[in-house]
């Protein structure tokens, strides 16, 4: 027992004695622990904090949107699912009026508002809303100079209410500081959200109509639910979405039946309400017709009536002149007349009778009784005239039936204009009959039209996987992960590596005491074991140490940046420490260098005692290659001969040291290279690719011939140079199983598009030839769907599928796209091109001349106009947050050519001591002796940033390819400055180091020189 | 005046603790130039105090070091740095070649430094190296190494050749012919040389011996006829 204790005092003293090399292997692995524990919970703590700050405010697992509304009846059909909870209420897009400009936001709406609600908004200042006309408004809103109490206005096509805001807040369905989403009114982007009460505020949600058409009094748009037991899950985890998605299932299909339930329904209602209408419309025209053939015989027979009362009148006449022609001869010529009047009265009195054949079916109206009347008139005045004959000398007789006869005549004149003037009124009443049957049949068609076009109600599922905010949470989640796979896995190779080396130089320091120890009668595994608990005393703490700080350190530091920097989330951070990852590090920090230090200690110890008291001799000189090519050695200084000599005798230094240093070059490299290859995407987007100035809708669309009209209206003026009407739609996009949404563009001239379009191949840049037999393809597209030049790719346009070639494939970052010539468009549609964009280039691109080169189109029938740089602005403030990953990596980098070069360099100081301590007394001056150990630093550092840059652009290629979304391309060059700046910091680092590293240098006494080699 | 070198009053004191203890205690002494002087003293006797002080690797508490003339005990780093540089070669007792330099390379590691060195070949060839300038000192014995030892030190052409038990580590026979070698040095370049030693039968072979005991030189005799190392046995 005594010798053990003495054995514990040694190991003790053994450690105290070597505090310096105890503490280098501790201190590197615990940087390799807490780097690499560190790094890879930080995903894990990402979306554990955001997991938990979700279930917090009740992130709704599930949100129903539906263009329709939903109604009593549908929310009766989804009431007795089990296991969720369901909230109603709205969305809508609607402006309201900021800083004197009217701006988009998005309206949320709930039934109230308290801790239970789905959805809970984390209120930062003031209270929730509980009057009907108060809101609660998104912080980054309040950033626009809004205070609570403030009165915001906001209108959209359904009406205007005013709010008071009582509140400002933070929404989980808006983590990110910049994603507010679209907005259907003004220039279509959102500035914000506002919330407020379902209660009085539904009119501003879904238009009038809608409640008509549904019939109902109470709609909702937004269903939100909670799916109950979904917290158990992350909610970033499969398992939230295996989870979600059968109840999503369930709901949905329970949605969309009911949805078109209510299709059939409202189209029934309207199919019968447009039945009837059609059968009213047709009795109507029956009536009608029917009417004005009775009107036209009845006319007709009292024409014919008031005829025959004329001949009777002529005949009376007639008799009467004869009597009076006694009197006269005169008079025999007014006879002819009246005779000749009534003949051809008889014959119009013919032509009517034949008429009247054809009305024979029609039942006459009664003919007007003064018609009558005056026929009997007419008789009475015969009698009168019949019985004058007899007495014609009787000439006052003759007189009173002249009289009689004019009184006659005045009558039936009377009777013929009134006969007139009825027919007349008749007939425009009959005409005014008419128009209104025509206008009825007009409606009768809108209607049946109208009853095609009845939509058939959309239900939109949002997920956690549509919203904006979670997504790019997720995204950003997914990157750190990405780089978190590797770079703790190169430190800790290194550290790995570092306290091998430093283990098998005190194994090799103490050979003479370890052969005393043996030949005093411990055993070999008395030896050894007293390594094995040095190495676990110091990798063990080191290990557990570096864990739980690097665990708490790293993902708190990184995740304070992404929320400082992206997300406006309150989230308080947990820390998520994964028993796998604590494994993993243990595994990898312990065993490893236990491991290294029994293959030293087995392979230095294995010897007799006697041959282990011996000093080691010392490492023998060997030439080394470079000798050989003479040309070079020769020109070399004895100095850098004495350097490169140095340099390559130690190839287990050489090698650690250059992958420390490569590694950190690397490091350096990814983070610029990042930097750049995400900030490049934007001017090369919007200043090399898309050339033109402003994209100008048409408010409707306009053909060919048209559209020539618009362009000379637009040349005219000085301000606008070039003009391009194109056909712009979204696609579906199908290959090889992958399909992708695009914008399709279809051009006008081959010619012109290129002033407003670079279409240039990525890796060549050479500039490509349009032609009419196929497409243009963005890049990013082409590779989703693995579609090479020249191959054929289907798409599908407003619901019909085609087929293109591909003629080539164009440099492109943000979004998909297509570009097609018009004849191409037409040829495969067979339909005429209709153009709905105008592609502008403005003289001067300066805000005033917008301003009334924008007037002045908007005047013309064109809509919003999206200028060439303000689509960007978003995303700039996005590539911001690209700075922590730089940082990040810098100092990660710096810490590890500290860490291996410091080690490293203390290793070679000690191991040369007595080298360093003779040139010393040899008269070398501090200088020169600080160049003859650091000169290797710095050719080191050289060799290792050679091999950084092979490193780090791999790795770079790595990363950019994960962290790529769908809809953008990064640019995957590495560009000349990242290497620059990498290899000069890198650089930097190794001089600083050699700075800090003369202390070391200048305390080696000289006195060593005198020492006999141990 | 003869003198090379004179050691008036050294002290030189090193405090463990509380207590200090005066590795050199007054130490005079003087050495011409061109002499054979070996300085003999059993362990702890203060040789390597001298040694050091000597050989501009550190500075005494007080007392006066002249070397040639100059006193170099108030000398700051970087005039010893100089001193060493230019007025001394050094021969060590475990030869301290680097050995990842060739016999060739390890003497101009100290010519390159120098003002007016020697021809590092020439020299090698004169300590009999001729064959084996291109070795690597781990290809070479003991009695060859400190062969290219005392080459390197006198390249540097110093007015000085300090050898610190410069046989320690060798042999015999071996032994002998590197005293043989520094004596012939030291007559052929008229090189003032200091051996230090604790073998006291190296005395007869010296022009100058100077005895050390505690600290202090328990005395100096000349010897003008020195005996040559191959008639000295021990």
């Amino acid at each position: 027992m005594v010798s053990k204790k003495m054995y514990w005092k040694n190991l003790r003293k053994n450690i105290l004695s070597s505090k310096a090399r105890f503490l280098s292997i501790f201190s590197i692995v615990f940087l390799g622990a807490a780097f690499f524990a560190g790094l890879r919970n930080t995903p894990g703590t990402m979306m554990k904090s955001m997991d938990s700050y979700l279930d917090q405010h009740r992130f709704a697992d599930l949100t129903y949107i539906a263009t329709l509304g939903f109604g009593e009846d549908d929310l009766k059909a989804i009431e007795n699912i089990q296991g969720i909870e369901i909230e109603y209420g709205y969305q809508f897009d609607a402006q309201t009026l900021l800083n004197n400009k009217l701006t988009g936001v998005k309206v949320l709406t709930s039934s109230q508002f308290d801790e239970n609600m789905i959805n809970y908004p984390d209120l930062q200042e003031g209270r929730f809303p509980k009057k009907n006309d108060e809101c609660v408004i998104d912080s980054q809103m309040a950033l626009m100079q809004i205070k609570i109490g403030d009165q915001l206005k906001i209108s959209n096509n359904q009406g205007e209410k005013a709010f008071t805001v009582v509140g400002i807040v933070n929404d989980v369905r808006y983590l990110a500081i910049t994603e507010r989403g679209t907005n259907t009114l003004g220039d279509g982007t959102n500035e914000g959200f506002i919330e407020i009460l379902n209660e009085d505020n539904d009119f501003l949600a879904m238009p009038k109509e809608l409640y008509d058409l549904r019939d109902e009094d109470l709609l909702y748009n937004q269903l939100s639910v909670k799916v109950e037991g979904a917290e158990q899950y992350n909610i970033f985890s499969h398992e939230y979405d295996e989870y979600i998605e059968d109840v999503n299932t369930k709901l949905k299909s329970t949605l969309s039946l009911r949805m078109s339930d209510l299709y059939e329904t409202i189209s029934s209602e309207a199919k019968e309400e447009l039945r009837k209408a059609e059968k009213k419309y047709n009795n109507g025209y029956d009536t009608f017709v029917k009417n004005k053939d009775n009107f036209d015989a009845t006319i007709l027979k009292a024409k014919i009536q008031l005829t025959n009362a004329k001949i009777e009148l002529a005949k009376n006449e007639t008799q009467y002149l004869k009597a009076q022609g006694q009197a006269g001869k005169e008079v025999q010529k007014m006879l002819e007349t009246v005779e000749q009047t009534a003949k051809e009265l008889e014959s119009s009195l013919d032509s009517l009778n034949k008429k009247l054949e054809d009305y024979k079916d029609t039942p006459i109206l009664s003919v007007p009784p003064e018609i009558k009347e005056i026929q009997k008139q007419m008789s009475e005045i015969q009698k009168i005239i019949q019985s004058s004959q007899g007495a014609i000398d009787g000439f006052d007789q003759l007189n009173n039936a002249s009289m009689q006869i004019q009184q006659a005549k005045l009558q039936i004149e009377a009777q013929e204009n009134q006969l007139t003037l009825t027919e007349l009124q008749t007939r425009n009443e009959l005409e005014s009959a008419q128009k209104e049957l025509d206008k009825s049949k007009i409606l009768l068609d809108e209607a049946k039209e109208d009853m095609n076009a009845i939509s058939k109600g959309k239900v939109y599922t949002l997920t956690r996987h549509e919203i904006a905010g979670i997504v790019s949470y997720d995204t950003n989640v997914e990157s750190i992960t990405a780089i978190a796979k590797i770079f703790p896995l190169l430190f800790f190779l290194v550290s790995a590596l570092v306290s091998l080396t430093t283990m098998t130089r005190m194994v090799e320091e103490q050979r003479g005491q370890s052969g005393t120890l043996r030949a005093l009668g411990y055993s070999k595994w008395d030896v050894i074991k007293q390594y094995i608990v040095y190495v676990i005393m110091a990798t063990f703490f080191a290990c557990v140490l570096g864990i739980v700080i690097g665990t708490e350190l790293f993902p708190r530091i990184i995740y304070y940046l992404y929320n400082l920097m992206m997300f406006k989330a309150n989230a308080p951070t947990l820390i998520y420490s994964g028993i796998d990852i604590a494994f993993q590090t243990f595994m990898i920090s312990v065993f490893v260098t236990l491991f290294a230090t029994l293959s030293v200690c087995f392979k230095e110890l294995n010897l007799t005692p006697a041959v282990l008291m011996r000093p080691k001799s010392p490492k023998i000189g060997k030439r080394i290659l470079i000798e050989r090519i003479t040309f070079i050695w020769k020109r070399m200084s004895f100095n850098q001969k004495v350097t490169m000599r140095n340099i390559f005798r130690y190839k287990k230094r050489f090698f650690m040291s250059i992958i420390g240093i490569a590694g950190c070059t690397a490091l350096i490299i990814t983070g610029f290279g990042i930097k750049n290859s995400v900030s490049q995407i934007v001017p090369k987007q919007f200043d090399d690719i898309f050339i033109y100035d402003g994209l100008a809708r048409l408010e409707e669309e306009i053909h060919a011939k048209e559209a020539k009209d618009y362009q000379e209206q637009l040349l005219k003026r000085d301000d606008i140079t070039n003009v391009e009407y194109v056909y712009s739609q979204s696609i579906e996009m199908m290959k090889n199983k992958e399909d992708i949404y695009a914008n399709l563009v279809v051009y006008q001239s081959m010619d012109n598009i290129q002033n407003f379009i670079q279409f240039r191949d990525l890796n060549t840049q050479k500039k490509l030839s349009l032609d009419e037999e196929g497409v243009i393809l963005s890049v990013k597209a082409a590779e989703i769907l693995g579609v090479h030049k020249d191959d054929t790719l289907d798409f599908q346009l407003n619901d019909v599928k085609y087929s293109v070639k591909v003629s080539g494939i164009t440099e492109n970052y943000f979004m998909h796209y297509m570009y097609m010539s018009q004849t191409l468009y037409e040829n495969i549609t067979n339909e005429s091109l209709n153009f709905n964009n105008a592609y502008v280039n403005l003289k001067d691109d300066t805000p005033s001349n917008r301003g009334t080169i924008e007037a002045f189109m908007k005047d013309k029938g064109y809509g919003n106009i999206s200028y060439n740089d303000s689509s960007d602005s978003d995303f700039m403030k996005q590539i911001d947050s690209i700075d922590i990953v730089v940082v990040i990596l810098i100092v990660c980098a710096g810490a590890l050519n500290f860490i291996v070069l410091y080690n490293l360099t203390n290793i070679n100081i000690q191991e040369r001591k007595s080298e360093i301590a003779t040139i010393k007394v040899l008269g070398f001056r501090r200088k020169e002796v600080y160049d003859y150990i650091f000169r290797e630093n710095i050719i080191l550092s050289v060799i290792g940033s050679i091999v950084g840059m092979f490193l780090g652009f791999v790795v770079h290629m790595y990363i950019i390819r994960t962290v790529e979304l769908d809809l953008t391309m990064f640019e995957r060059h590495l560009n000349v400055m990242s290497y620059v700046y990498a290899v000069a910091i890198t650089i930097g680092f190794t001089m600083l180091i050699n700075f800090t590293m003369r202390r070391v240098l200048n305390k080696v006494n000289m006195v060593e020189s005198l020492k006999s080699i141990e | 005046m003869c003198a090379l070198i004179q050691f008036k009053n050294i002290i030189k004191s090193y405090t463990m603790g509380d207590i200090t203890i005066n590795a050199s205690d007054g130490v005079d002494f003087e050495v011409c130039k061109g002499e054979f002087v070996v300085i003999v003293g059993a362990s702890g006797a203060g040789k390597t105090t001298i040694l050091n002080l000597l050989g501009g690797m550190d500075t005494p508490t007080s007392g006066s070091i002249l070397v040639d003339g100059e006193n170099i005990a108030l000398f700051d780093e970087k005039r010893l740095t100089e001193y060493r540089r230019d007025d001394i070669g050094f021969v060590f007792q475990f030869y301290n070649l680097v050995q990842n330099l060739t016999a060739l390379e390890n003497v101009e590691l100290a010519t390159q430094i120098s003002k007016n060195p020697l021809d590092p070949s020439h020299i090698l060839e004169r300590v009999g190296l001729a064959e084996r300038m291109s070795n690597f000192p781990a290809q070479l014995s003991g009695g060859e190494q400190q062969r290219v030892a005392i080459a390197r030190a006198i390249a540097k052409n110093p007015k000085l050749l300090l050898c610190d038990e410069p046989t320690g580590a060798l042999d015999y026979q071996t032994g002998k012919s590197i005293l043989g070698l520094l004596r012939e040095m030291c007559d052929t370049y008229k090189m003032t040389v200091v051996v230090i030693t604790h073998n006291s039968a190296l005395a007869p072979m010296a022009d100058r011996v100077i005895h050390l005991k505690n600290g202090k030189v328990q005395s100096m005799e000349l010897n003008d006829n020195p005996m040559p190392i191959e008639d000295i046995e021990w």
